[in-house]
């Protein structure tokens, strides 16, 4: 049984950087150990996952990170997640990204949706990533091919967050 | 002392224009034993009836088919719905159900805890899918129960709407009718 991750975002106040809250347990039995005992409570804007991509990741509280939050085309996982493992991940990574890890949500809002979890070192290297995304090659050709096979796409859309890990009080 | 929570699934699927009918069926299909003129595929991969099923009648998103599960565990759950979906049967079901495109196109998956589960609300009229109603609401048939993801942090109820109480309907309310299945 893979491990269990939840991962939430709330916004900032007075336009302070938001926080990625960032949790795990060995497995589902773990969670409900932890709900029996009355320990979890809810997470603004959370889903819970199983880790599909990257490295799983390992954040301190107060580092940079950045969540995106990645909407699918529903019957287009598989695809979505080649993409996102395949491409994404890299680019984000020669981007400067230190940790990249692919997330696939299990429960949530808005399924199915993948979430990426980065960590940066500052945030001018991180706004440089979207156009690295869309000038690459090699992930260009592939969607041109995907497109000229009759697929639909398989990503729908991406919200990107920028914010420190850490926990809401 | 022991827990008397268990734990809930809110599964809200947005379905595609036109085919609600289409994911009832598919439902019944799915839910119903072999024996009852079914697939029983719930039964053979371990999943529970759901407590109840729902079409949304007002709100948004109309075209809406809402079912509600009780669980023993979130462990129980995350071993029934995967086996699912790693049977060749439903994939073929699936996609038969389907033809050209998917019924589904966004599901909104949601896990609470609570008390356990009254009985099924009976009979015909319409309910209200409703956050931060108080305890103390008489008309509530289920929760109110405690959302562990998701966005929206206040307690989930569902409780009969009651025109003669409600004098005006909320346009951010959710209203839906139950389905037999």
């Amino acid at each position: 049984m893979s491990a269990v991750w939840r991962i939430g975002w709330q916004s900032g106040r007075a336009g302070l950087p938001g926080l990625i809250a960032i949790e795990h347990w060995a497995d589902w039995a773990a969670l409900d150990a932890q709900i029996a005992g009355g320990n979890v409570t809810h997470r603004p804007d959370s889903i819970f996952a199983h880790h599909v991509g990257g490295v799983a990741p390992n954040i301190p509280d107060g580092q940079l990170t950045e969540l995106q939050w990645v909407r699918v085309n529903n019957g287009a996982g598989k695809l979505a997640a080649d993409l996102l493992t395949g491409w994404h991940l890299p680019i984000l990574l020669r981007a400067g990204a230190q940790q990249v890890a692919l997330f696939d949500a299990v429960h949530g809002d808005d399924l199915p949706r993948f979430a990426i979890l980065a960590t940066w070192s500052d945030a001018v290297a991180a706004l440089k990533a979207p156009p690295a995304l869309e000038a690459d090659p090699g992930l260009q050709t592939k969607l041109a091919a995907l497109r000229a096979e009759g697929h639909r796409p398989a990503i729908l859309e991406t919200k990107r967050i920028l914010g420190f890990a850490g926990h809401a009080a | 002392m022991e827990n008397p929570n268990i734990t809930y699934e809110l599964r809200e699927y947005l379905v595609s224009d036109g085919r609600v009918p289409d994911e009832i069926e598919r439902a019944r299909a799915t839910i119903l034993s072999e024996h009852e003129g079914g697939t029983g595929l719930f039964e053979r991969h371990g999943i529970p009836r759901p407590w109840a099923v729902f079409r949304c009648v007002y709100g948004r998103p109309l075209s809406c088919v809402a079912f509600v599960y009780p669980w023993a565990s979130t462990a129980a759950r995350a071993k029934a719905f995967p086996s699912l979906y790693s049977d060749p049967a439903w994939h073929e079901f699936r996609a038969r159900t389907n033809g050209v495109h998917e019924i589904v196109e966004r599901i909104d998956d949601l896990i609470f805890v609570g008390s356990p589960p009254p009985a099924k609300p009976a009979g015909s009229g319409l309910f209200e899918f409703c956050r931060g109603a108080g305890e103390q609401d008489d008309r509530i048939v289920l929760g109110p129960l405690e959302p562990l993801c998701g966005r929206d942090a206040r307690p989930f109820s569902i409780r009969r709407f009651c025109a003669d109480a409600d004098k005006t309907v909320d346009p951010c309310r959710k209203l839906f009718e139950l389905i037999e299945i």
